[in-house]
């Protein structure tokens, strides 16, 4: 009877039968050398200026030449920069390109997932319009804080949304200490115009907006137009 | 792949802790149980990512609903701060990744240095963040040194100071707190209060990762400081680093969908 032995017994591991040990090692224990990190570090400060520099331009842009820029020019143009810097950093930093692709699989499964919750609540939010009209405007109150408590008493007048109330409230602490309404005023706006000015430093003021409405974006990059735009009708179906 | 002979470890006659390790019983190897460890802290870091992506997902609802009230309040916000931050932390997280590099070589001391370097810039990004952004924008109080004071010199009430004069009161835009989310008199848009919530949140939020991630800095610098890593066993690092690079991560996103909104 011919006895089977096997070729390399000696080097079988039962406890490691596939060599699980020895495979997986090199890719494990990666080492990044500090050339590849600080070129890395130099690309995303590159980026950080760019990404600042990119809203600077879009800025200028409109303002010299009175362009007319759809809306998503700034929001694209900063994500675009942002997943590139992202990119960076997971690969070389968190060492994702040398590792066990497992974990780059988890992670994009994690943004896949994200882009689905994001996806369909706009989906679900911008398309209400299409189906039962008078659902396609913004989304009230809330954001007017009509619901919550005041700690310094309710608002002067019923229906008074709570950035007239923080003004009624300033007005009257302006009235106590200058003595009439009309001083009052007239340092309200003076401290207005002086929030404005430090607030906005370079940038346009912007208009068009009431207590009761907010304009809707209409084709190009809102803050930038001076001018007040009449309200385009509940039209977030159509985006 | 450096060549490594534990036998030459500088610095202590006998072997270091790191020499020592042994690794868990239930594990066949120590590349298994570093593996198994990096992939548990991956697991941990999408619900990390999910749990930002929420945040994300309510800006782009109120910015796409209120984009008039998004340009005003991220007027108010200075974005000389926000890049100044953001290159702290790109910073932060190099250093941190050399100090990776430096345990795997076996050089402690650097790796020590480059701890301690990313531990000050995860203070400078909170010191930045509280003295010259939340501190101005809820009480009114400015830092003296900070260059927004400027902006309101007519309106610096004189001896109102706080922190051994450290603080400035100002009134008018100062005492009413641009950043306070009910009590803002100055905003054109009724909506402004909702960017403030998601401006606290998402920066908060981010804000209290840095400081966990600070606190799991001190831990790690101090076992290293006890020879607890070397070039066979440096888990703790590695999954610092992670957390600290995460951190970075989302900032990336958050600076500019914050400070540069038009």
């Amino acid at each position: 009877m011919a006895h089977h032995a096997p070729a390399s017994n000696a080097n079988f591991n039962e406890l490691d039968p596939h060599g699980a040990g020895s495979h997986g090692r090199h890719a494990s224990h990666v080492i990044v050398s500090p050339l590849q990190l600080r070129v890395v570090l130099a690309i995303l400060l590159f980026f950080t200026f760019l990404t600042v520099g990119f809203a600077w331009a879009e800025q200028w842009a409109v303002d010299t030449f009175h362009l007319t820029l759809p809306w998503w020019v700034n929001v694209y143009g900063a994500m675009g920069i942002a997943v590139v810097k992202a990119l960076f950093v997971m690969a070389v930093f968190m060492q994702l390109k040398y590792d066990n692709p497992m974990n780059s699989i988890i992670m994009a499964f994690t943004f896949a997932a994200l882009a689905v919750f994001i996806t369909f609540t706009g989906i679900d939010l911008f398309n209400r319009g299409a189906v039962i009209s008078w659902k396609a405007g913004p989304v009230h109150p809330g954001g007017t804080g009509d619901l919550v408590s005041y700690p310094y008493g309710p608002p002067a007048a019923a229906g008074t949304n709570i950035v007239d109330a923080a003004k009624q409230r300033h007005l009257k602490k302006l009235e106590e200490r200058l003595g009439s309404p009309q001083a009052a005023m007239l340092e309200f706006e003076r401290q207005r115009a002086e929030y404005s000015h430090a607030a906005h430093d370079t940038h346009s003021e912007h208009a068009g907006n009431s207590a009761s409405r907010t304009r809707p974006r209409v084709g190009r990059t809102d803050a930038l137009d001076a001018g007040a735009k009449p309200a385009a009708p509940a039209d977030h179906g159509h985006h | 792949m450096t060549t490594l002979d534990p036998h030459s470890h500088a610095g202590t006659g006998s072997a270091a802790r790191w020499m020592k390790y042994v690794h868990g019983h239930h594990w066949r190897t120590q590349t298994e149980e570093f593996d198994g460890c990096k992939l548990g802290f991956w697991l941990f870091l999408t619900t990390e990512v999910l749990l930002f992506g929420g945040i994300f997902c309510a800006y782009a609802i109120f910015r796409t609903l209120y984009p008039q009230a998004w340009a005003e309040g991220s007027h108010a916000l200075n974005w000389k701060i926000g890049a100044f931050n953001t290159a702290v932390l790109l910073i932060s997280s190099y250093t941190m990744a050399a100090s990776i590099y430096s345990i795997q070589t076996n050089q402690q001391k650097r790796a020590q240095m480059n701890l301690i370097v990313t531990f000050i810039c995860g203070l400078l990004f909170v010191g930045i963040k509280f003295a010259l952004e939340y501190v101005p924008k809820w009480s009114g109080y400015f830092l003296v040194w900070d260059p927004a004071l400027h902006h309101h010199t007519a309106s610096i009430v004189e001896g109102k100071t706080a922190l051994f004069g450290l603080f400035q009161f100002v009134d008018g835009y100062g005492g009413k707190r641009p950043g306070a989310l009910f009590d803002h008199p100055f905003a054109v848009d009724p909506h402004v209060p909702l960017w403030w919530a998601v401006y606290y949140c998402g920066t908060a939020i981010h804000a209290a990762h840095v400081l966990i991630g600070m606190a799991l800095i001190a831990r790690v610098y101090f076992k290293s400081r006890k020879g607890d890593y070397g070039p066979t066993y440096y888990a703790g690092v590695e999954i610092t680093g992670l957390y600290w690079h995460l951190v970075d991560l989302i900032w990336i996103f958050l600076f500019p969908l914050l400070y540069l909104v038009h």
